[in-house]
């Protein structure tokens, strides 16, 4: 799917605002003070964001965000 | 066992709700209790942590506490007994922004129709207190528990700061006890507006003596006698207890018990001064004593204790049993019911003189609930 921003802002703030759309997606992916949860990994054009500045990572209109589960459970 | 992906239970049926590590099971059976089938499983995957049923002529409700480890914890509802389930796409529990808390697992689900005919509590982890006006669709948190100024006392234990154990007062609509592990019990008696520690009387484990009656306390299950709506029994870590003064004081009621350690406990459905526990070795060897599984009854309201074990594992059994994985039916004779954290389901008919297995091999057990479908 495509968000499209007319600013840079933090990943955090990007899936707050694709959950004005998608509320299942934000719920799913932060939890209840917009963090990113921790069995979560979102990479930004390829770098996870764990190794980066975290939920503040800047992204912008032409950025690539992917959403994945965290390889834990059992 | 016949398994189904859905039940179509009939008036005077039994459901027995199990939350399991690995997602919901339903057993259904008629009033016999002695076939049952089994539906599920349902929340692939989830982890449910508490059952209720909210019984409507119109629309019964099965409400669920379920948690996924990557993508959060809901509360999901299912008005045709499983055959589909409302998952909201936003929190409908969710800890206030800028509180600095997020919710792990919803822990406890109780309706209070004595408070409203939609109202129903839910307990959380980290340890909140909420409640819904609509069956369980949306919940608002309690914030004066929420920010009790006690909270920074409060600390986890092995298995979080979870508030697990709602008591509605069955007399009185702005009564409410909750159960806090590890912080011990609170309780309100205006309507949820301000709360107060109920622990006097209660051993504190790993503090002084003398330090204030709050701090490591841990309530582990909490439940009313039937007849005597001022009496409540207490499992705690460790220990047992009796209050006659809807939770104002403890008393020590373990005399006669092999050991203090335990998590859950059930009060019979029906009958006065009844309850029952399965206790563990210790604290540090959490399995029943001496591999052999036994299921303690008061029936004198804990003056003494008989063990019930007929039918049960009483050799190298080193399962245990968490503490909302134990309940009981409304029917007469009541029927027991508890799961085990190695995935076995046991039955009683007979208030417990007897057992056998109805289950060997689900995920761990986390909840059970039976209820009569009306």
């Amino acid at each position: 799917m495509r968000l499209a921003l007319d600013v840079r802002m933090t990943i955090d703030d990007a899936f707050v605002m694709l959950g004005r759309d998608y509320p299942a997606i934000r719920q799913r992916v932060l939890d209840d003070q917009n963090n990113i949860r921790r069995h979560v990994n979102v990479f930004v054009n390829g770098e996870n964001v764990r190794f980066m500045q975290g939920g503040l990572t800047q992204v912008s209109n032409d950025s690539e965000v992917w959403i994945y589960p965290a390889l834990s459970g059992g | 066992m016949q398994h189904a992906n859905s039940i179509t239970p009939q008036s005077g049926d039994l459901l027995v709700i199990v939350g399991t590590a690995k997602g919901l099971f339903i057993f259904s059976c008629d009033r016999n209790r002695r076939e049952f089938k089994i539906a599920g499983p349902y929340f692939k995957g989830q982890a449910v942590f508490s059952t209720a049923y909210l019984p409507d002529k119109r629309a019964p409700r099965i409400l669920v506490g379920n948690m996924s480890m990557h993508w959060g914890a809901l509360v999901s509802w299912s008005d045709d007994f499983g055959a589909s389930w409302h998952e909201p796409e936003d929190g409908n529990v969710k800890f206030p922004a800028g509180s600095g808390l997020t919710l792990n697992a919803v822990w406890a689900l109780e309706p209070a129709p004595l408070v409203g005919s939609d109202v129903v509590f839910a307990g959380a982890d980290p340890a909140a207190l909420y409640r819904s006006e609509d069956r369980g669709e949306t919940f608002r948190p309690i914030e004066s528990l929420l920010n009790h100024p006690e909270r920074p006392y409060w600390m986890p234990g092995a298995g979080g700061l979870c508030l697990h154990t709602i008591l509605p007062d069955p007399r009185d609509p702005k009564r409410i006890l909750v159960g806090i592990s590890s912080a011990g019990m609170y309780r309100s008696d205006d309507g949820g507006e301000s709360w107060t520690r109920r622990n006097k009387g209660v051993k504190m484990e790993g503090g002084p003596p003398h330090a204030p009656h709050f701090g490591p306390q841990c309530a582990h299950k909490m439940r009313y006698d039937a007849k005597n709506p001022a009496r409540i029994y207490l499992q705690n870590h460790p220990g047992v207890y009796r209050s006659d003064d809807g939770g104002d004081s403890w008393i020590d009621i373990h005399e006669g018990l092999p050991s203090e350690f335990g998590f859950p406990l059930v009060a019979h459905p029906s009958r006065g001064d009844t309850a029952y526990l399965i206790p563990l070795e210790s604290d540090n060897f959490r399995v029943p004593l001496e591999g052999a599984v036994k299921v303690w009854r008061t029936r004198d309201a804990g003056a003494s204790w008989e063990p019930l074990g007929k039918g049960l594992p009483q050799r190298d059994c080193y399962f245990s049993v968490l503490r909302d994985a134990f309940t009981s039916d409304s029917l007469d004779p009541a029927g027991l019911y508890f799961g085990t954290r190695g995935g076995q389901l046991f039955a009683s008919r007979d208030e417990g003189e007897s057992w056998n297995s109805i289950a060997d091999w689900l995920p761990a057990v986390l909840c059970l609930k039976a209820v009569e479908v009306s």
